[in-house]
């Protein structure tokens, strides 16, 4: 059942069938109550207004009752129009979720087979998000390090937003989830889009330019290993290309039955990596799909702009973990410029992170009364991040 | 004839067979609790371990690059020298970065929205290009 943008925009992206039998397990874990129950063992149904999208009642539902809008046909339409040049982006998760669906055991890394598979799916350019993800922290590290220096009143960042402590932003669930239950703290939200959105803003502008393609010609899909990313793709204000930056978002799950359709052997395909220009991805941008991918992510290279130095051992143990809420403290000695500009030798940079967001509650509870010991804090809507995201292959262990 | 008292405190009112077999109830009770408990409590924690499983695949692929560190990225820096801050790397300072890489949430969305539809492009890569004189 396609869907249009606008229709995604009024009635959200997650929908619970006639035939639910009113079990109550995916009430349990909605982080937001969004799901409301009239009586015992009466159909349940979802609450726009509450629902951030997340698709964590979609993936528990022991009996397949929940559904996510599909924008497949729109992609497969696109990628069948030759007047169309269809660039396309994989999030880092989805390839330690894909080949699942191909019959492996979790905890496979299907990344090359993922590249080749796309390619032989006729998408013009496939590129890799984590690309962008390296791009969001440089943007993201930068707008983190500009609060900071403004709270500690060095001169020339009087332009940055104030508000600390910053919270990431790359969670489309969480950021509906903030502007549904915290309207009066998004200040604190950074204004760094997600790695997907700015992948998008870049492929219709840099990438089109560089590649020799007319923008109004391009259309730029993302595979998610979320259903909240097709809300977000759907934002009327992303449009800074002056085309809808991101046309279309397709789940982990889409991906997998597109190959299927397609009649491609998944498992004998010959790994491949994924296009120049706008495909390179460091490590750091790979473990976005983690809870507490996001933050040492951004850890190292804050470590690195403010000490003029790698951090040792490249990896931060104390944000690793699955505990819904944890926090960690690094301190980074600052190099001259910043020892001179602010009068100090090191600074210690303390960290949340949040995994399920109904558990930011406490955390946000400090922000709003003004005692956040944070600089920085990492939301992600699903437990354990984006590796369990409502888009990915259905784990029928759980059911 | 009186009741000759045969306990020294309250009577109780059960029979010693009566105690001795509530007493194996409890026992047998707690021991299939625990038995039930934890075999649960193993289930969820099996039925979760695809999580975990999951977590490490993404972990294994950082350690396995070449380049682990954002600031790194060949194409990023490319990117910045000849667009968001042509000459050098800027980030979050240039029109471009502004519009591409940025946004905004609740009551300033309306306003975004028309900014980006009356502003162009080219007149965002304009005036990086201007700011980029004062800048360098």
């Amino acid at each position: 059942m396609s869907i249009t943008r606008e229709t995604i925009q009024s009635k959200g992206v997650i929908s619970i069938q006639p035939t639910c039998k009113g079990c109550d397990d995916c009430v349990a874990v909605c982080p937001n109550d969004a799901i409301t129950v009239k009586e015992l063992g009466t159909k349940h149904s979802i609450d726009f207004n509450k629902c951030v999208n997340c698709g964590q009642c979609l993936i528990t539902c022991p009996f397949g009752r929940i559904e996510d809008v599909s924008m497949v046909n729109e992609v497969k339409s696109a990628i069948g129009d030759p007047s169309k040049f269809v660039m396309v982006q994989v999030a880092p998760a989805v390839r330690a979720s894909l080949a699942v669906a191909f019959g492996q055991e979790e905890g496979v890394d299907a990344e090359g087979k993922m590249f080749a598979a796309m390619k032989e799916l006729g998408f013009d350019k496939v590129y890799d998000t984590t690309f962008s993800a390296d791009l969001t922290i440089l943007e993201e590290g930068h707008e983190l390090i500009a609060r900071v220096m403004k709270s500690l009143n060095v001169p020339g960042y009087e332009d940055a937003e104030s508000a600390l402590p910053q919270f990431t932003s790359c969670c489309p669930g969480w950021v509906r989830f903030a502007e549904l239950n915290f309207p009066d703290q998004l200040e604190h939200l950074s204004t760094a889009k997600s790695p997907m959105q700015m992948h998008g803003a870049v492929i219709k502008t840099y990438g089109a330019e560089r590649l020799g393609v007319a923008p109004s010609k391009v259309y730029s899909v993302a595979v998610m290993p979320c259903t909240a990313k097709k809300f977000e793709c759907s934002r009327p204000e992303f449009i800074s290309s002056g085309y809808n930056d991101v046309d279309a978002v397709i789940t982990t799950r889409e991906l997998a039955q597109m190959i299927k359709d397609a009649g491609i052997d998944f498992n004998s395909l010959e790994e491949q990596p994924c296009d120049d220009l706008m495909g390179e991805g460091t490590g750091a941008g790979v473990i976005f799909g983690n809870t507490g991918g996001v933050m040492e992510a951004a850890l190292r290279t804050a470590y690195a702009v403010l000490s003029g130095k790698e951090l040792e051992g490249i990896e931060i143990a104390d944000v690793r973990g699955e505990q819904g809420v944890r926090d960690a403290s690094v301190t980074i000695p600052l190099k001259k410029e910043f020892k001179k500009a602010t009068g100090l030798d090191s600074l210690e940079v303390k960290v949340a992170i949040v995994s399920g967001a109904a558990n930011v509650k406490s955390v946000m509870a400090d922000v709003a009364a003004g005692n956040s010991p944070y600089h920085f804090v990492e939301v992600m809507t699903c437990p354990g991040g984006c590796v369990n995201g409502g888009g990915q292959i259905i784990n029928h262990d759980i059911l | 004839m009186a009741r000759i008292e045969r306990t020294i405190g309250d009577p109780k009112n059960i029979t010693r067979r009566e105690a001795v077999m509530g007493a194996g109830a409890l026992i047998f009770s707690a021991f299939c609790a625990t038995a039930i408990g934890g075999f649960a409590i193993g289930t969820y924690e099996k039925v979760m371990s695809y999580i975990s499983k999951r977590i490490e695949v993404l972990y294994a692929n950082d350690r396995n690059r070449a380049k682990r560190r954002s600031h790194e990225n060949a194409e990023c820096i490319e990117l910045y020298h000849t667009y968001l801050s042509p000459g050098t790397m800027m980030p979050a300072k240039t029109e471009l970065s502004h519009r591409l890489c940025h946004t905004t949430y609740g009551k300033n969305v309306k306003k975004q929205i028309e900014h980006l539809q009356s502003v162009s492009v080219e007149h965002a890569v304009e005036e990086t290009e201007a700011q980029m004189k004062t800048l360098l």
